[in-house]
């Protein structure tokens, strides 16, 4: 069975791209434009890895993070922050919220594939 | 200044046995006892000489020397010596030597504090009413013979406006000294109600001035008409003078503070609204750079030689326009304070590596030879990799951008606890003059560079600041046409990040 893969971002460039870049791979890919709607999501269906933008409109990448972290249920489901947000500290603060991975905005496709990987295998 | 109250009756006597004239007082000057031999001289009685009665048989004219005199003595606790003359009970004047004791030392150091004290009293709520007040003028009312809370009272009652109607406005009005002898006796006085109510009589107000202008102002009451003295005015003129700049300055101060809080404030702005911009101008070029990459992978069909070409120079741009905004990002944080460096372990053959890989095709590009010599059995280091990685990079991109001819070369090794690491290379080299502003903010040795060769000029301001952020040294040794060597050390472990001096 194919893995499937949710992708929490409000910027529909970057949601294309990343499903262009997942397109020639056998990953399934279900999409969401913040926090909520990724809550909602996975309560209908179980993702195995979740790419997380972390600013978002009415519920953050941290928000949504720490209450997908805080479900035992939910818990071991891989968290890869995806974010140009650039203050420092940023990465350190994605991880504090429960991220297991961060990748800087902008990413190179080929590489944050090269990670979703790391996980997925 | 009896205040053993048992053994009072017994020094009385013993006081009374000894044919010289003698009163005890308390600090404040009022009688506690006088006596037998000085209440014959004056045909005072005990109760009429008690408190403030002894001092009706003293000269008028002699009472405020007196009056100042008795003053240092109880602020010295030392003995002193006056001359005054004393009423005899048949309204002759007679000329006395007076000798004045501290009684008991402890008692005598308790005056001087319990003086202090009272000073103190009289001047910290007014400055601390300047401070709360910092839009309002104010005046400080002294009032002799009444209780300290009647000075507030009057204070509340009494406008702080000039016009002929009280003391105060008139002295605000005039900018000196004003003294009016008998209030009651004054037709242009208003305020009567007051007046009848405190009983004031002879009211003295002097200005406080801040650049000629009125602030605020002491004023001074007597219950009795008695003019106050050339020498009391000019005491509490001084005073207020003092006052005045000690206000001044604790409105310089706030305002000073205020100042900087605003500075700080709009420091806090600016780099947030950098992060901000930089963050928007970071998503446009997430799907910029992204897409290209997809396009030259052939996510979107095989793409020609041509096409492939064309990719690779969007990319190379897109990358520059990436590290222009980090720059200015990065020097937005180290001016906000926000610049963190992130210790954990690197090594300097790895930094190395990355940036052999990074920046090599743009050496083979230019026909440069690129060489690395990193020296063998290098310790493990301590410190921010990433930000030493963005240094070298930084050196070495120079390297490369300025030189058209010949090689780059980075050497790096570990001496006493320290790495040296350098770039090298066979460009133009930089004149001492150049050399000098190398190092600082939106700096390039030649501003026609910028516009030939790009960047921010901000490359090396950045390097030297996480150099130093490391408690390392940056610098460059060259000679116009014999290339430059840009050298860095830094301690090989690094456990806390130096603050920027």
């Amino acid at each position: 069975m194919s893995k499937r893969i949710l992708v929490v971002e409000d910027q529909p460039d970057n949601r294309q791209i990343i499903r262009d870049m997942l397109a020639p791979t056998d990953f399934e890919i279900t999409e969401a434009e913040n926090g909520e709607e990724a809550l909602a999501a996975i309560a209908k269906q179980r993702p195995d890895l979740i790419l997380m933008d972390i600013q978002l409109p009415i519920m953050d990448g941290y928000t949504a993070t720490s209450r997908i972290k805080a479900d035992p249920a939910l818990r071991s489901i891989p968290i890869i922050a995806v974010t140009s947000y650039a203050l420092s500290g940023e990465e350190k603060k994605a991880r504090a919220a429960g991220c297991d991975d961060y990748v800087p905005k902008p990413f190179s496709p080929r590489q944050l594939l090269a990670k979703i990987r790391q996980y997925l295998r | 200044m009896l205040e053993d109250r048992a053994s009072a009756g017994e020094i009385q006597t013993a006081l009374d046995t000894i044919p010289v004239l003698i009163c005890t007082t308390r600090p404040d000057g009022t009688a506690e006892s006088v006596n037998k031999c000085r209440r014959e001289y004056t045909g005072l009685a005990l109760d009429e000489a008690k408190d403030k009665g002894w001092v009706s048989a003293v000269h008028p004219q002699d009472l405020e020397s007196f009056a100042a005199k008795w003053r240092t003595i109880i602020a010295s606790g030392k003995m002193g010596d006056a001359e005054l003359r004393l009423r005899r009970f048949d309204g002759d004047y007679h000329g006395f030597k007076v000798r004045a004791v501290p009684h008991r030392l402890s008692t005598c150091r308790r005056c001087s504090t319990r003086l202090a004290n009272r000073r103190h009293g009289f001047a910290m709520p007014t400055l601390r009413q300047c401070i709360a007040n910092r839009e309002r003028n104010i005046a400080f009312i002294a009032t002799y013979g009444s209780a300290p809370e009647h000075r507030e009272f009057i204070l509340n009652r009494i406008p702080f406006e000039a016009g002929r109607g009280t003391v105060l406005g008139r002295t605000l009005l005039e900018r000196k000294p004003v003294q009016v002898l008998d209030v009651v006796a004054d037709p242009d006085y208003s305020l009567q109600e007051v007046q009848r109510k405190f009983g004031f009589r002879t009211v003295l107000a002097v200005p406080m001035l801040r650049e000629g202008n009125p602030v605020g102002a002491i004023v001074l009451m007597r219950l009795t008409v008695r003019a106050f003295t050339d020498r009391q005015i000019e005491l509490a003129q001084t005073f207020a003078d003092q006052a005045g700049i000690a206000i001044e300055n604790v409105w310089l101060f706030d305002e000073i503070q205020d100042k900087s809080r605003q500075l700080e404030e709009a420091s806090q702005h600016k780099s947030q609204f950098l992060a901000n911009m930089s963050h928007e101008l970071r998503t446009p070029l997430n799907a910029i750079l992204g897409y290209t990459e997809l396009m030259a992978d052939g996510a979107y069909g095989e793409p020609s030689e041509k096409m492939l070409g064309i990719l690779k120079r969007l990319e190379a741009n897109g990358k520059h326009l990436l590290g222009l905004i980090n720059d200015v990002l990065d020097l937005s944080k180290i001016e906000a304070g926000q610049l963190e460096l992130e210790l954990s372990d690197y090594c300097v053959q790895d930094i190395a590596q990355t940036v052999r890989s990074t920046l090599e095709p743009l050496a083979a590009d230019k026909k440069l030879a690129f060489k690395v010599e990193v020296a063998p059995q290098m310790p493990s280091g301590r410190g921010d990799g990433r930000r030493l990685t963005q240094v070298l990079i930084n050196l070495v991109g120079n390297a490369i951008k300025f030189t058209d001819a010949g090689e780059v070369a980075i050497k790096a090794e570990a001496n006493n606890g320290a790495f040296c690491v350098s770039a090298r290379d066979t460009g133009p080299g930089i004149s001492a003059t150049d050399q000098a502003k190398l190092f600082q903010e939106f700096q390039q040795a030649d501003n026609a560079i910028t516009r030939k060769k790009g960047g921010t000029g901000l490359g090396l301001a950045i390097s030297k600041r996480i150099i130093e952020m490391h408690g390392g040294r940056i610098w460059v040794e060259s000679q116009p046409g014999k290339g430059s060597t840009f050298t860095f050390t830094l301690p090989v472990v690094v456990e806390r990040q130096v603050e920027p001096t």
